[in-house]
C-alpha cells in the first residue's frame, strides 16, 4: 500500500517537531508509518473501504505534536541520564590529565618546586616579571 | 499493562494496542500514538527488547519482554491482586488478615 496523502503529511509534521537524533529519529517515523498504515487497512476493512479511513486512523492516532512532545520529553531524560552517569567519569579523566601534565612539568624543569597540582606553562616559569605565584613555593627568577 | 499485553508473546505497536483494547473489552482505548514513547521508555529501562521484522512485505518493529521485563510483570501482577483484595474487601465490609 503506498503512503495516502494525510499520513504523509502526518509524518512530515512529526518529522519537523522531533528533537532526536537522525537514527532514533528514523526508527520513531518507520514504527509511526507502520502503524498508520496498518491501522488504516483495519479502517477500510471495517467501513466497508468508505473514504476518510486515513483520516480515521489518524484521529485514533493523535495529534502530531502530542506525540512529538512525549518523545522529546523522553529524549531530555535520557540526555540528562546520560550527563549524570559520565559526570564521574569525566572529572576522574580531567584529574588524570591534570596530574599527568604536572608530573610533565616536574620532569622537564628538574630545578623547580612545585607545590601544586596546576600545570605552569613553561614560558611563565621563565618569565622575566617573576611574579610569585601562589602555587609555586620556589623558582628561579632570572634576572632583568 | 504493556508489559503484561506482551507477556503473553512477542507484538509490534499496532498489535499491542489492539490487544490491549481487546483485553479490556474497549475500557482502554488509548491516544494509539502515546503507545510509543511508553515501549521506548520500557525498553530503555530494560524490561523491554526489540528488532526489526518483516510481515508482508512491510517492516515492523517487534517488542517482548525481557528477563527484567518477565519479572517485573511478576511483581506488578502480585502488588496488583493484593491491592484489589485490600479494595475488594473494603467495599465488602470485610477485614481482610494482615500479612
Amino acid at each position: 500500500m503506498s503512503t495516502p496523502d494525510p499520513i504523509d503529511a502526518y509524518l512530515r509534521e512529526l518529522r519537523r517537531q522531533l528533537r532526536a537524533p537522525r537514527g532514533p529519529r528514523r526508527r520513531i517515523l518507520a514504527e509511526v508509518r507502520t502503524h498508520l498504515l496498518e491501522a488504516t487497512e483495519a479502517e477500510q476493512r471495517g467501513n466497508n473501504e468508505q473514504p476518510g479511513a486515513a483520516e480515521r486512523a489518524l484521529a485514533r492516532f493523535g495529534r502530531a505534536s502530542d506525540t512529538a512532545r512525549q518523545f522529546n520529553r523522553l529524549a531530555r531524560h535520557r540526555r540528562r541520564v546520560l550527563r549524570r552517569a559520565l559526570l564521574p567519569w569525566a572529572a576522574a579523566v580531567m584529574l588524570l590529565m591534570t596530574s599527568l601534565a604536572t608530573a610533565t612539568v616536574w620532569a622537564s624543569h628538574p630545578g623547580t618546586t612545585m607545590r601544586s597540582h596546576t600545570h605552569m606553562p613553561e614560558h611563565h616559569l621563565q618569565s622575566r616579571h617573576c611574579t610569585k605565584h601562589p602555587a609555586i613555593v620556589a623558582h628561579k627568577c632570572p634576572a632583568r | 499493562m504493556l508489559l503484561a499485553v506482551l507477556s503473553d508473546g512477542p507484538l509490534h505497536g499496532y498489535g499491542v494496542t489492539e490487544e490491549l483494547r481487546r483485553r479490556s473489552g474497549g475500557e482502554f482505548d488509548l491516544a494509539e500514538g502515546t503507545i510509543y514513547p511508553a515501549l521506548h521508555r520500557l525498553e530503555s529501562s530494560g524490561l523491554l527488547v526489540s528488532r526489526w521484522e518483516v510481515v508482508a512485505g512491510r517492516r515492523r518493529r517487534v517488542y517482548a519482554l525481557s528477563n527484567s521485563g518477565r519479572r517485573a510483570v511478576e511483581d506488578r501482577r502480585t502488588s496488583w491482586q493484593m491491592f484489589r483484595s485490600a479494595v475488594d474487601a473494603v467495599f465488602a465490609g470485610e477485614a481482610l488478615e494482615a500479612g
